[in-house]
C-alpha cells in the first residue's frame, strides 16, 4: 500500500530551544487507517504533527503528503496544501466563537471552495444537527470537539490531523470522537493520525507509533483478525515488522 | 465568504459599540467644524457672490469685503464715464453701534444698497419687501442676528449711532463671517447709521465704501477694468470672482481661522481613529488563537485582513450614518442660534471617504499583527 505521509529523517529545532523537538524521524501514515502518535509530554508528538500539517517546516529532513513535498514549499503553497489536504482537530477544539456550529463548517467549506449546502449534513453526521444555531460557549466539550470533526471532514480532506482530540473529553465523548475518526477512515479511505498520550485511544489504532525525547521508539500495527497469530499486534522499530503478544 | 467580522462586532456589542463612537466622535467633529467653516466662507464673500455687479470698485490694498475704508464719491461719475460701463450704482459698508433694550450696545454692520439698483445682492426674505427701505428709518435685519439684537420683531424701533430706525423685514441666512450683525438700509438712511461723511460741503466730501459696475452689453471685462484703473487714480477694481476670493482668503488664511477650523477637524480624525484602531486591536488581540485557526485551516492573508477591515468598516459605516445624522442635528440648533453649518453633497462624500479610510488605516494596526501569527501556535493553546 502507498503511504499517504512519507517521513523521511525529519528533524526539528526551534529557534533558542536547548534540544531537538524532534531527531531522525522516518515513518509511513496509510490511507484507510488510523494511526495513532503516542508518547510522554514533550516527547516531539504535536511537532511532529505540525511539520506533518504543514505549520511548520522541518530544520532537516524531508516530508510528503499526498503526494506534496512540503520540504520545497514557500508559505503560499503551504497554505494552499493545508486548504486543500488537511482537516485538522485540536485538544482545545479552537472553535471560532462568534459562529454559530453550523458556520463554522461553512467557513471550512468556504476556504476549501466548497459551497455551504453540506454543511447541516456534516453535523447531522456527529450527531448535532439540533445544534446548528448554537454557538460553541453554548456547547459541551463533547459537542464542541464533534462540532470540530465535522469542520475538519468538510471538504473530504484526505487527511485528517488531530491533537489530543480526546484530552478535554470525558470517557464517553471520547470514544465517540474517536469513532466518527475510525469510521471515516473505514468507509472514505482518510488518512487519520492522532496524536495523544491517553491509552484509551490505542484501541481505534490501526497503528501505534511511540515517541520518546523527539525520536521513534517503535511502531505496532495492528493485525486483522485473520492475519493474527499469537496476538494482535506487530511491532516494528526499524521497519521490519514483529508480532507483539500483548496489547489492549 | 460569510462576514466573520460582521459576527464578531455582533457578539460583542459594547466593544463595537465603543468603536462606532470613536467614528461618531470623528464624523462629527470633521463634519461639523468644516460645515461652520464652509458656512463662514460663504458668509464671508456672500453679499460680493450673490450680487449682480460686473466689477467692484473700492480704495486701493483693500484686503476683505468688511474692511474697506471709504473713497471720494465724486468718482462715481468719472467711473460711469469709462467707456463700455451700462452704469454705477453705491454700496456701503460701515461698522455701527445698535442700541440694545438692555441699554447696553451691540456693533452691528451698515449695509448701505440702492434699494432703487439692480446691481447689490437680493435679499434673501422671509418678512418684509425690499420696498419697504423707502420708508421713514427703515432697516433690515437677519432673522438669525434677532435674538443678539435684543429679540427684535418687524415693526420693533430701534436706535442705531443714536438714531432712530424701524425693523421692516427680516433675512434668512444673510450673516457675516464675523458674525456682527447685518443691518440692511437704504443709502440715505446709511450715511446717518454708519460713520461715512456724507456732507458734500465738508473738506473730505461726500464718501462711499464700493462702486458697483454694470457693464453695457457686448462691453469686455478686463478692457473696462484697466480703463478704470489707469483713469482714475486712488481705486481699484475687483471682479465678483477676484474680491470674492480675497475676501476669502483674507479671513480664511490671513487671520488663521481656516487653520483653527482644520485643526480641530483633523484632530477629531486622529481621536476617532485612536480609539477605532484600538477597539479593532484589542479585539484582534483576544481573538489571536482563532486568527491561527485560520491560517492552519489554510485561510490566506486576504481572507483573514478582510475580518478586520470587515469590522473597522461596519463600525465605519453605522458611525458615519449616526455622525452624520448627529451634525446635522447639530447644524439645525446652530441655525437657530445665527450660526450657519452647511453640509452640501460633496462634504458628506469627503467625510464618508475620510471615514473609510480612517477606518481601513485604523485596521492596519491588526492587519500588521496578523501577519506574523503562526498557524503552528494552534497547536500550543
Amino acid at each position: 500500500m502507498t503511504p499517504t505521509i512519507s517521513v523521511r529523517s525529519v528533524s526539528k529545532h526551534y529557534a533558542g530551544g536547548e534540544s531537538w523537538a524532534v531527531r531522525g524521524i522516518s515513518l509511513s501514515v496509510f490511507p484507510a487507517e488510523v494511526t495513532v502518535l503516542m508518547g510522554p509530554s514533550g516527547s516531539g508528538k504535536t511537532t511532529l504533527l505540525s511539520m506533518i500539517g504543514g505549520v511548520l517546516t522541518p530544520t532537516e529532513g524531508s516530508l510528503s503528503v499526498c503526494g506534496v513535498e512540503l520540504s520545497g514549499c514557500d508559505e503560499s503553497q503551504l497554505q494552499s496544501f493545508r486548504r486543500g489536504q488537511i482537516g485538522f482537530i485540536f485538544q482545545s477544539f479552537n472553535l471560532l466563537s462568534s459562529l454559530t456550529a453550523l458556520e463554522n463548517i461553512e467557513l471550512a467549506l468556504s476556504l476549501r471552495g466548497k459551497g455551504p449546502s453540506t454543511a447541516a449534513e456534516l453535523l447531522d453526521h456527529v450527531g448535532l444537527a439540533a445544534k446548528a444555531q448554537a454557538y460553541p460557549m453554548e456547547l459541551s466539550g463533547g459537542q464542541r470537539q464533534r462540532i470540530g470533526v465535522a469542520r475538519a471532514l468538510a471538504g473530504d480532506p484526505p487527511v485528517l490531523l488531530a491533537d489530543e482530540p480526546t484530552a478535554a473529553l470525558d470517557a464517553f465523548q471520547g470514544r465517540r470522537v474517536m469513532d466518527l475518526l475510525r469510521t471515516r477512515a473505514r468507509e472514505s479511505g482518510t488518512t487519520v493520525l492522532v496524536v495523544t498520550h491517553d491509552p484509551r485511544v490505542r484501541e481505534f489504532a490501526d497503528r501505534v507509533i511511540e515517541m520518546e525525547d523527539g525520536k521513534l521508539k517503535r511502531i505496532v500495527r495492528r493485525v486483522r483478525p485473520e492475519q493474527a497469530e499469537d496476538g494482535q499486534w506487530l511491532v516494528s522499530r526499524t521497519g521490519t515488522i514483529v508480532a507483539e503478544t500483548a496489547s489492549t | 465568504m460569510m462576514s466573520i467580522g460582521w459576527r464578531n462586532l455582533k457578539r460583542d456589542p459594547w466593544r463595537a459599540a465603543v468603536a462606532v463612537l470613536g467614528v461618531v466622535f470623528a464624523v462629527v467633529l470633521v463634519t461639523v467644524e468644516v460645515g461652520m467653516l464652509m458656512g463662514l466662507v460663504r458668509n464671508a464673500s456672500l453679499l460680493i457672490d450673490q450680487s449682480r455687479a460686473d466689477l467692484w470698485v473700492s480704495t486701493v490694498d483693500v484686503k476683505t469685503f468688511d474692511f474697506a475704508t471709504p473713497v471720494d464719491n465724486r468718482k462715481r461719475y468719472r467711473i460711469a464715464a469709462v467707456p463700455g460701463v451700462d452704469h454705477v450704482e453705491e454700496f456701503n459698508v460701515t461698522y455701527s453701534v445698535w442700541k440694545l433694550p438692555s441699554g447696553g450696545n451691540a456693533n452691528c454692520q451698515v449695509i448701505a444698497l440702492d434699494e432703487h439698483g439692480t446691481l447689490a445682492p437680493p435679499l434673501n426674505l422671509i418678512e418684509g419687501s425690499v420696498e419697504a427701505l423707502h420708508n421713514q428709518d427703515a432697516v433690515i435685519i437677519d432673522k438669525g442676528d434677532c435674538a443678539k439684537l435684543g429679540n427684535i420683531h418687524v415693526g420693533d424701533t430701534v436706535e442705531i449711532l443714536e438714531r432712530r430706525a424701524r425693523v421692516v423685514g427680516l433675512t434668512q441666512g444673510m450673516s457675516s463671517f464675523t458674525t456682527t450683525p447685518y443691518i440692511f438700509t437704504s443709502l440715505r438712511r446709511g450715511e446717518r447709521y454708519g460713520y461715512l461723511t456724507s456732507d458734500s460741503g465738508s473738506p473730505s466730501g461726500k464718501q462711499s465704501i464700493y462702486f458697483l459696475v454694470k457693464l453695457s452689453p457686448g462691453a469686455d471685462l478686463e478692457t473696462v477694468r484697466n480703463a478704470i484703473t489707469s483713469g482714475i487714480p486712488g481705486v481699484e477694481v475687483h471682479t465678483r470672482e477676484s474680491f470674492s476670493y480675497r475676501t476669502r482668503k483674507y479671513w480664511l488664511i490671513e487671520t488663521g481661522v481656516g487653520l483653527g477650523f482644520l485643526a480641530a477637524a483633523v484632530l477629531g480624525l486622529l481621536v476617532g481613529g485612536v480609539i477605532v484602531s484600538q477597539i479593532l486591536y484589542a479585539m484582534t488581540m483576544e481573538k489571536l488563537p482563532e486568527f491561527g485557526v485560520m491560517k492552519a485551516l489554510g485561510a490566506g492573508m486576504g481572507e483573514i485582513s478582510r475580518v478586520v477591515l470587515d469590522q473597522g468598516l461596519i463600525c465605519g459605516g453605522v458611525g458615519l450614518v449616526i455622525g452624520i445624522a448627529c451634525s446635522y442635528g447639530i447644524a439645525a440648533a446652530a441655525a437657530a442660534a445665527g450660526t450657519t453649518v452647511e453640509i452640501p453633497t460633496g462634504l458628506l462624500i469627503g467625510v464618508s471617504v475620510i471615514t473609510a479610510l480612517l477606518c481601513t488605516f485604523a485596521s492596519l494596526f491588526s492587519i500588521l499583527r496578523l501577519r506574523r501569527v503562526e498557524p503552528g501556535m494552534v497547536f500550543r493553546t
